[in-house]
């Protein structure tokens, strides 16, 4: 890990129970369900629920038409714009999520939880964004060792990404890192949600045997 | 291609499929895993996929782009196919079980009109609209997997073709099917 200065571990456990928190709730707050048309969508955007081999087979394509560097490049672009699409979402959203969160404690849910996931500051929202990328499928569960806000500095700890759990789950071990696109996906919400272009990296991979995917971001230099 | 089935049939099982797999309530377990049908699924924005990249693979290879798109949906059909497919079913169980995970799916109340695939309301061509703007026909991954899909059941070797196309200006997303 980089000389970052690191999160007090009662920062780094709010962080999980804010996770946690939005995690328990996202099935009402966010639901993934399409309507009675079979459309799914939420605020203006459309989604759709695709096989995560599918993701392999578009990257692996992509590769062999644009090379490598190009595709590495492309997939983070495209993770980079999803992760800043994410954070508006959340961001335009959280006035009426905390209008959901009212109606949820009127039916009955308890008033602790509710409470852990009412803050709107970056590191809340990023919180809660994660809890989110559980709830649908991205990724497993999110720490973060590193939110430095006054230098920029950010490392986030990722297990289960669904990029990686193809290598895994079919026993490949990659040389190198794979997690391109939640890498994007990762500087796109920072970026959103702190005002200056982050770029991330990543350190580490569950793909080349790893405990987690580990992603370091600072800022982009000018 | 003449192709006879109960359509009124398909329709009615995949309205049934879509239900029990609503029923589910699936999402990300506490690991972040989505399973459906023994399948990890993630849930995508439609803007960046597949919309976005199409966009930049037919600005890297032009009018190929969108055949690589086709053919990665031709091989999801066809494992789509073998994963689910009942040896003895009929025909509109098989098609009907497979339009309603497609409806599960985000891509709209897939129908047949006589003998073509109609996608009332296709994700990607609805966020290429939105997003991109460019009057074309954007739907080669789903021809794709329609065509993957049909020609395991139909033991043949079959194309999907978009004829009309949310995107290019029509109502909604046609397919016809050619031998």
């Amino acid at each position: 890990m980089p000389e970052y200065k690191q999160l007090p571990e009662e920062e780094m456990k709010r962080f999980a129970e804010i996770r946690e928190a939005f995690y328990a709730l996202a099935p009402k707050l966010t639901p993934i369900e399409p309507d009675k048309n079979g459309v799914i969508e939420y605020h203006g955007r459309r989604f759709v629920l695709i096989n995560y081999v599918i993701f392999h087979d578009v990257v692996k394509a992509l590769e062999q038409f644009v090379g490598e560097a190009m595709t590495k490049r492309m997939t983070y672009d495209f993770g980079y714009n999803a992760g800043k699409n994410i954070a508006v979402m959340f961001k335009r959203s959280s006035k009426s999520m905390g209008g959901a969160a009212l109606a949820l404690l009127k039916s009955g849910f308890d008033l602790k939880t509710l409470e852990k996931i009412k803050g709107d500051t970056p590191f809340e929202m990023c919180a809660k964004i994660v809890g989110y990328g559980k709830h649908s499928g991205f990724l497993g569960n999110t720490d973060i060792v590193c939110f430095d806000t006054d230098n920029h500095h950010y490392i986030a700890r990722i297990r289960n990404t669904f990029v990686a759990a193809y290598y895994r789950n079919n026993g490949i071990k990659a040389k190198e890192p794979v997690c391109h696109f939640i890498a994007g996906v990762v500087g796109g919400v920072v970026s959103e949600l702190v005002g200056e272009e982050i770029v991330v990296r990543e350190t580490k991979c569950e793909a080349m045997g790893d405990d987690y995917c580990e992603f370091v971001g600072e800022k982009a230099k000018s | 291609m003449v192709m006879e089935f109960d359509t009124k049939k398909i329709e009615k099982i995949r309205d049934g499929e879509f239900k029990r797999l609503v029923g589910l309530k699936a999402h990300g377990d506490t690991n972040g895993n989505f399973i459906v049908n023994g399948k990890r699924l993630v849930l995508m924005g439609a803007d960046y996929f597949m919309a976005e990249v199409l966009k930049i693979l037919k600005e890297y290879v032009g009018p190929t782009g969108g055949g690589i798109l086709y053919n990665i949906g031709v091989e999801a059909g066809k494992e789509y196919f073998k994963a689910h497919h009942v040896e003895g079913e009929s025909v509109e169980d098989t098609i009907g079980k497979f339009f309603g995970f497609l409806m599960y799916s985000g891509y709209s109340k897939i129908t047949f009109d006589g003998e073509k695939i109609i996608v009332p309301s296709s994700p990607t061509a609805d966020m290429w609209s939105k997003n991109i703007g460019e009057k074309t026909k954007t739907c080669y991954y789903l021809s794709g997997l329609f065509a993957g899909f049909l020609s395991e059941l139909f033991k043949k070797q079959l194309d999907v073709r978009e004829v009309k196309c949310m995107a290019a200006g029509h109502d909604r997303c046609e397919f016809e099917i050619f031998e």
